[in-house]
């Protein structure tokens, strides 16, 4: 003991102050915290948004633009074509001309307010593109802004009939999504208000789990008796799609194109939502850039590349990844979160409101509280209020614009004079993960690991 | 062969005027576009030989004729209904008259899954037995059923009401939102969420006015009515036992 009652320092005391604050891997502040919440709620956590976890994704791909071998397009002074044809396979009256490849997806409205909506189909018409109703019916607003309006067919199938069928341009026949594959929609209490509930035929304020198999077809069998019935009702007028969460893709994407599906919307584990069981967005799914090869491969070997459209959804950013994505086959892209990010979702203003969920601007996941601070995720008359249709529904469409800027400057850079002519061998993959996944050779070499039995 | 059409009309209880279409040789698009010119000009048109094929009648707007099909009809009869008349002298597949939100579908016979499948709106009148599911995710409107149906009859019926004269399967009413059911006989088992109320005066009002309209006589035993508890509803902590025991 030393004269102030004090232990002399020594190096053990040292090492176990450092490992006193040091984090374990395993037992780290997320996990300590996830648990101790689940102890208080005694259930799993909701949550909005994507997942929370590093994955192989469409970054870890780059471009091979032209030099010696391929001829590039001058950036800024030959054009470079973006129109998109979706769902011609079957002949109808009106498949959806896209001056892009790129639309809104589906989002509900209930999971959005009926400005963000309204402001999503105002972007959409302006830039000549599709939106989608989601699974929460069509909303009167978001039908006069959208000119081509995709209305989704899901399992609970909120104010399905004639009348709202034969408004659609399109009908998607959801079979799940992304963020959660293998469960039905969520919307908790707080955003189902009195419109919400009506529309969806529910007791208001309710937390509502929508269902996830739909109630008249189980099989592959009985859904193309019901794609033919919906062909029926809409008198062949308008293509259908069918949206799958990316699982099995390979699979899936068969018994869709075989059963007679127009265009096939897969969704990658990036997708995001309104609300989820935490887990699901972590734990469920493949990525995107696995998803859009898989299922590439699975219409070639049907024969059907290129009569059956693929698009391709699930944490698609910006027009790098979109070109990536159309690169590996897709003929579209669907973003959402990216087009709520531009109506104002995570913008630095009302910092109050963000501070009141617990958290602050670019970091916000609340979607799920129905408290969204700029109004885009909630149904509380003055949040939604803060979103004004008019500057939100520009920003969207500057955003896309940037998005197809980009995708043709890529493309141009390419030597491409369709943005539809992107393919795989215009892309190497910066890791062994993306290499396998996307089957594009590893940058530097011809390896694409496991093609030709080659590991 | 030919069909001796005024025996048919007797065997069916239409009349001597009723006009006949052959399904046989039209597809399901043509044979929608006959029905709607046909039924301008006559009050019943008749289907023959429906061969109990997939999607017929589907999309019908409100009519002046009634449709019948003499015969069982496949998947999705009626499906989208929105306002014909539609009977089935026969049994009918999967789903019939899915997503209907006006009109009256009525089947001689029994039906196959998922009867009235989120139906908004309108009556189904099933003389024989209801399959499983019958009256799943529906919105509103009636189904009437003379047997008995299914198990998981009422799956998640958000509102409208389902009237069983004899008997349910197992999971009656599973996770209900305001949907009602009135069974009479024996029931297999009540669903997730599923409770028995009593009824009151205005419920028996009701079901003597509606069996008296759609011709269906009281049944000998009494009515159960059947609605949601309401325990699903909501994410509260002490609900998670309930979810995880179903």
């Amino acid at each position: 003991m030393s004269s102030e009652g004090r232990e002399p320092e020594t190096d053990r005391t040292r090492a176990a102050d450092a490992l006193s604050m040091q984090e374990s891997p395993i037992w780290d502040r997320y996990t300590i915290e996830e648990i101790q919440s689940k102890a208080e709620l005694g259930r799993y956590r909701i949550t909005g948004f994507s997942l929370h976890r590093r994955i192989p994704r469409l970054d870890d791909l780059v471009f091979l633009p032209a030099a010696m071998t391929r001829l590039p397009l001058e950036g800024y002074r030959e054009s470079c074509e973006t129109k998109t044809v979706l769902g011609a396979r079957h002949g109808c009256a009106k498949p959806l001309e896209l001056s892009v490849p790129v639309y809104i997806t589906s989002m509900s409205f209930g999971a959005l307010s009926w400005n963000a909506k309204a402001a999503l189909g105002r972007a959409a018409s302006a830039i000549g593109t599709c939106t989608c109703t989601g699974e929460g019916g069509m909303l009167t607003e978001e039908r006069e802004e959208s000119s081509l309006l995709v209305y989704q067919m899901t399992p609970s199938r909120y104010m399905l009939d004639l009348e709202h069928l034969r408004q659609a341009d399109a009908i998607e026949v959801a079979m799940g999504q992304g963020a959660k594959p293998g469960t039905g929609g969520l919307l908790p209490g707080a955003k189902v208000a009195d419109r919400v509930a009506e529309m969806r035929t529910l007791p208001k304020n309710i937390d509502q789990r929508s269902a996830v198999r739909h109630p008249d077809f189980l099989g592959a069998d009985d859904m193309e008796v019901k794609l033919e019935e919906l062909r029926i009702a809409t008198d062949n007028q308008v293509p259908i799609f069918v949206k799958m969460p990316a699982t099995r893709v390979r699979e899936d994407v068969k018994i869709a194109a075989k059963i007679g599906a127009d265009v096939i919307v897969v969704d990658g584990m990036e997708g995001a939502t309104g609300a989820s069981p935490e887990l699901l967005l972590d734990h469920t799914g493949v990525p995107t850039i696995a998803a859009v090869a898989a299922a590439r491969e699975a219409l070639e070997e049907l024969g059907l590349y290129g009569q059956v459209d693929l698009v391709v959804s699930g944490g698609i950013r910006s027009g790098a990844d979109a070109a990536k994505a159309l690169a590996l086959g897709a003929d579209a892209v669907a973003i959402g979160t990216a087009a709520l990010i531009a109506l104002n979702c995570n913008a630095p203003v009302y910092a109050e409101d963000y501070a009141q969920l617990g958290t602050a601007s670019g970091f916000c996941h609340h979607c799920h509280t129905g408290r969204c601070p700029v109004g885009v995720a909630t149904q509380d008359p003055e949040l939604v209020e803060r979103l004004d249709v008019e500057k939100a529904a520009e920003r969207v469409e500057n955003f896309i614009n940037a998005m197809v800027m980009e995708i043709t400057l890529l493309a141009k850079a390419c030597g491409k004079g369709d943005v539809h002519g992107l393919e795989p061998e215009d892309l190497r993959a910066l890791t062994l993960e993306a290499a396998a996944m996307a089957r594009v050779p590893l940058a530097g070499t011809d390896w694409v690991p496991g093609q030709d039995g080659r590991f | 062969m030919s069909i001796d059409q005024t025996a048919v009309n007797r065997w069916a209880g239409l009349s001597d005027d009723a006009v006949h279409v052959d399904a046989d040789g039209l597809d399901a698009y043509r044979l929608n576009r006959t029905l709607r010119e046909l039924a301008q000009g006559s009050q019943q048109v008749a289907v023959d030989n429906p061969r109990a094929r997939h999607n017929l009648g589907i999309g019908l707007e409100a009519m002046r004729a009634e449709i019948h099909f003499l015969g069982s009809v496949g998947y999705y009869c009626g499906g989208f209904n929105a306002g014909a008349s539609i009977v089935v002298h026969g049994n009918a597949g999967w789903g019939v008259g899915e997503a209907m939100s006006e009109g009256r579908i009525v089947v001689r016979g029994s039906t196959a899954w998922s009867a009235g499948a989120g139906m908004r709106g309108g009556t189904i009148v099933i003389h024989g037995d209801g399959g499983p599911r019958t009256g799943i995710a529906m919105k509103g409107g009636d189904i009437f059923v003379v047997g008995s149906v299914g198990f998981l009859s009422g799956f998640m019926a958000h509102r409208g009401k389902i009237v069983v004269l004899n008997g349910a399967g197992e999971s009656l009413g599973a996770s209900m939102y305001e949907g009602r059911i009135f069974v009479s006989g024996d029931v297999g088992s009540l669903g997730a969420d599923a409770i028995e109320r009593p009824l009151d005066g205005k419920d028996t009002e009701e079901l003597v006015r509606d069996l008296a309209v759609v011709g269906l006589p009281w049944p000998d035993g009494p009515f159960r009515k059947i609605e949601a508890e309401g325990r699903l509803w909501y994410f509260d902590k002490h609900d998670g036992r309930i979810w995880r025991s179903i």
